[in-house]
């Protein structure tokens, strides 16, 4: 069994004393190099869960633990930021310096690392996103896609192990989503953990495993293909089922034998072709 | 009564080494009561070209014209087209700035130096067609609202000035789908109960084509193809090449007509693709 | 609105001006400012002048581009002049009413253009050729030594930083509001001060709720990348004087032993 990166026990977490939970007794345990998203409508509590797990905000009930790490632990802080590296929504607001390659280093700058050494990750980090080019152009001169592959780039100058988005794609174009979703499947593939936030269906669809909230709680849980099957559920929560997942289950019941968990094109193209 | 755009050319940062083009030889008519949409990714010129439709700019060449009235002919003009041609940008909760909503709807109707009862009465009825309840909102703060409800009360602003054509860009960009479904239903109600006509801009083809009669391609400041968006559909290959994602439905259509499923290529919704499928799959297995 | 903005503005060539140091840089514009301020005589003029052209020639910057960062500073320099036509005694050479013109009222608002003119040259040559984040790497380095009076450098330089990353953002921004509240029938143009001021609450009221939010945020983002402040942290860049850096400052030199030989002897 691959150790869990992330440990959530039973968390819970409200902005304000009066306020309603917006994270209610959460427990989710996400695996080293898994691929995980996170869907729900606005004000379902996917987006607090992710700065709970970054240490951003602190959990009222329970407790989250990095790498065993717990983030209610204040000398811990630095490794855990480190460890889980994030990337929010505003490309805009993410980026501190006026040149690529500068707000590349501003991570690991900050962790006191060798000159010589940022210069080495800076680069790294610049192909890896496929935004090497792109490392003496000032931010503001980029697309929306490319500024945050540039984010994306910045926590991994930072030597995370685990990437966590929130929403990282809300603000692009249908051009800019691509680009971000390749650089995530590549980067998963060379064994990041990804943590994906978001409320496009068609993103999370590409995951291993999809995780559903609604109301501050987990509702659902399992890979695409389990998750995506419960239409009618799924809708529920005020989110999208892939068009192909529908349209497949439309057949089922005109009387077509299909399998009810279809969520790729391709796999229901070849089934009605054979 | 329309607006058309004629051979329309927009240059900007002319003479520097920014210089760029965003409108090459663009025309356009959008007729009243028409509820049209344009396509196209980022940079395509989408966003200048509905600036030229209610004069935030000017062409470097061409024209543009509002029911016979010449966008820039005459300066006194303009503040009529801006309110004949209504247009929400991208984002338009960022421009909220009053300390309730009722002042902030009622900035525009105040510009027009309309009377009280007027802007008041005008107030009510946008909030009303965006789904507040104009009692229960009226005197809340537009920044203690969520960012979709904020966003209503940001088309409300415009909707107060009561345009003939109201232009709606990204209308639902960053929002979930809830949210997009709510703006959307919003809009299409809209456009039935009053006959405004309504441009929706953005660069999905999915979320326009249940709703529009015509859809406007831009690419690289070209119109690239125009079409009900059944015509654009079916060309699906066409679209994926200038860059723009093409509905799911479209892509399964697509594959299916690739290997042979004799089905029309002009499908919109899954209702229809399910209705065809069927139909190839029956006749096959007879 | 802001498309002819040059001014600070980075011009990204390779020339060995853009290759100096920047606290080399900084030094070197300090000094000649004061320079600019130290020439009496028109043989004055035609050394900065010339030294400027080597300068310019060097960076490979369009003298069009350098001449540009004139324009926003134009009215100032225009203001300078008048004041100091109009207010120096001496020879009247000229009277309308109560105001006179003199001949060294001529000569000194001639000179004071003059020298306002060669500084922005030499300023804007600067920023052109050096970086933002370069300029402030340089300012903060220039100010270490000043930390133990309580100077917090590194706070300033990152203040610097995000200033520089934002304008063009915010600029963006600004005219974006304008233009969405023109959709909504506001005018920025027209009417008296008072007005004009009052129609600007819907310009500035969102623009000033942006910038806290993207404050914040940003705030948000940095804490995440671990910044915690100044303290053990290093730089990417590190910045050593070489042989281009001595060369500058051999031609510097000369330079300003000539503007000060041209002052003592003539």
């Amino acid at each position: 069994m691959k150790e869990y990166i992330i440990r959530i026990e039973n968390v819970k977490y409200k902005y304000e004393k009066e306020a309603a939970y917006a994270v209610n007794g959460v427990s989710l345990n996400i695996k080293k190099g898994e691929f995980t998203a996170i869907i729900g409508h606005n004000g379902s509590g996917k987006s607090t869960l992710a700065k709970l797990i970054n240490s951003l905000l602190l959990p009222t009930e329970g407790k989250i633990f990095v790498k065993d790490m717990d983030t209610s632990d204040d000398s811990k802080l630095w490794d855990i930021r480190q460890t889980a590296g994030m990337v929010f929504q505003n490309p805009d607001n993410q980026l501190v310096a006026t040149i690529v390659e500068e707000d590349i280093a501003f991570g690991p700058e900050n962790q006191g690392v060798e000159p010589s050494e940022i210069r080495r990750r800076v680069d790294e980090a610049l192909k890896a996103v496929g935004m090497y080019e792109y490392r003496k152009r000032p931010p503001h001169l980029l697309s929306g896609g490319q500024k945050q592959r540039i984010a994306i780039a910045g926590v991994l100058a930072l030597n995370s192990d685990c990437i966590i988005l929130d929403e990282p794609t809300a603000m692009l174009d249908p051009s800019g989503r691509k680009e971000v979703m390749e650089t995530l499947k590549k980067l998963n593939s060379q064994g990041k953990t990804i943590l994906l936030i978001t409320h496009y269906m068609d993103e999370a669809v590409l995951a291993d495993r999809v995780v559903v909230m609604d109301k501050g709680s987990i509702k659902l849980d399992g890979t695409p293909k389990e998750v995506f099957r419960n239409i009618e559920e799924i809708k529920k929560f005020g989110l999208d089922v892939p068009q192909v997942t529908e349209l497949t289950q439309e057949l089922i019941k005109e009387g077509l034998d299909l399998p009810p968990d279809i969520i790729d094109v391709k796999e229901l193209v070849d089934i009605l072709c054979q | 009564m329309s607006i058309t755009a004629e051979n329309i050319k927009y240059v900007y940062s002319e003479g520097t080494p920014f210089r760029t083009l965003a409108l090459d030889n663009v025309n356009i008519t959008i007729n009243q009561g028409e509820f049209v949409g344009i396509i196209g990714h980022t940079g395509s010129g989408k966003s200048t070209l509905i600036q030229l439709m209610n004069g935030l700019e000017l062409p470097t060449e061409g024209q543009v014209k509002v029911n016979d009235t010449i966008i820039g002919e005459d300066k006194k003009k303009l503040k009529l087209i801006r309110q004949t041609v209504g247009l929400v940008f991208q984002y338009p909760e960022y421009q909220l700035f009053e300390e309730t909503v009722e002042k902030d709807v009622a900035f525009g109707p105040i510009n027009l130096n309309l009377s009280q009862e007027e802007v008041d009465l005008r107030v009510k009825e946008a909030l009303e067609s965006v789904g507040f309840n104009y009692k229960k909102i009226k005197d809340v703060s537009p920044f203690e609202l969520s960012g979709g409800q904020k966003r209503r009360v940001a088309i409300a602003g415009v909707l107060a000035m009561k345009p003939d054509y109201l232009i709606l860009d990204e209308p639902t960009a960053g929002l979930d789908p809830a949210g997009r479904n709510e703006i959307f239903q919003q809009i299409k109600k809209l456009h039935e109960k009053s006959n405004v006509t309504v441009v929706l801009v953005s660069h999905s083809m999915e979320d326009i084509a249940k709703l529009v009669d015509r859809v406007i391609v831009l690419s690289k400041g070209k119109i690239h193809m125009e079409g009900t968006p059944k015509e654009i559909y079916s060309q699906a290959e066409e679209l994926e090449k200038i860059g723009l994602g093409i509905p799911q439905i479209a892509s399964i259509v697509k594959e299916l007509r690739n290997r042979g499923f004799n089905i029309r290529p002009d499908i919109l919704t899954v209702e229809e693709a399910k209705e065809e499928i069927l139909k190839e799959v029956r006749r096959r297995n007879v | 609105m802001f498309k002819n903005l040059t001014i600070g503005q980075h011009y990204p060539v390779e020339s060995p001006v853009h290759h100096l140091d920047p606290r080399v840089k900084i030094l070197m514009t300090i000094i000649f400012i004061i320079s600019v301020f130290f020439i009496e005589r028109l043989t004055g003029i035609l050394i900065v002048l010339a030294f400027l052209t080597i300068a310019i020639t060097a960076s490979k910057v369009p003298v069009k581009f350098v001449i540009k960062g004139l324009r926003p500073i134009l009215m100032i320099i225009i203001i300078t002049f008048i004041i100091n036509l109009l207010m120096t005694p001496g020879n009247v050479i000229f009277r309308i009413g109560f105001l006179s013109i003199t001949e060294e009222g001529l000569r000194q608002a001639g000179f004071m253009a003059v020298r306002l003119t060669l500084l922005i040259m030499g300023t804007s040559l600067l920023t052109l050729t050096t970086s933002p984040i370069l300029l402030t790497d340089g300012i903060e380095s220039l100010l270490k030594p000043f930390k133990k009076f309580g100077l917090p450098a590194h706070e300033l330089a990152m203040m610097m930083t995000i200033a520089l990353r934002f304008i063009p953002t915010l600029m963006e921004e600004t005219e974006k509001i304008m233009k969405a509240q023109k959709s909504r029938g506001a005018d920025f143009e027209s009417g008296n001060i008072v007005s004009r001021a009052k129609n600007l609450v819907p310009l500035l009221v969102p623009l000033f709720i942006s910038a806290f939010r993207r404050a914040d945020e940003l705030a948000m983002a940095m804490e995440a990348r671990c910044y915690r402040g100044g303290d053990n942290r290093t730089r990417m860049r590190q910045m050593v004087i070489g042989k281009v850096d001595y060369a500058a400052i051999a031609v510097f030199s000369v330079y300003m032993v000539a503007i000060v030989l041209f002052r003592i002897l003539w």
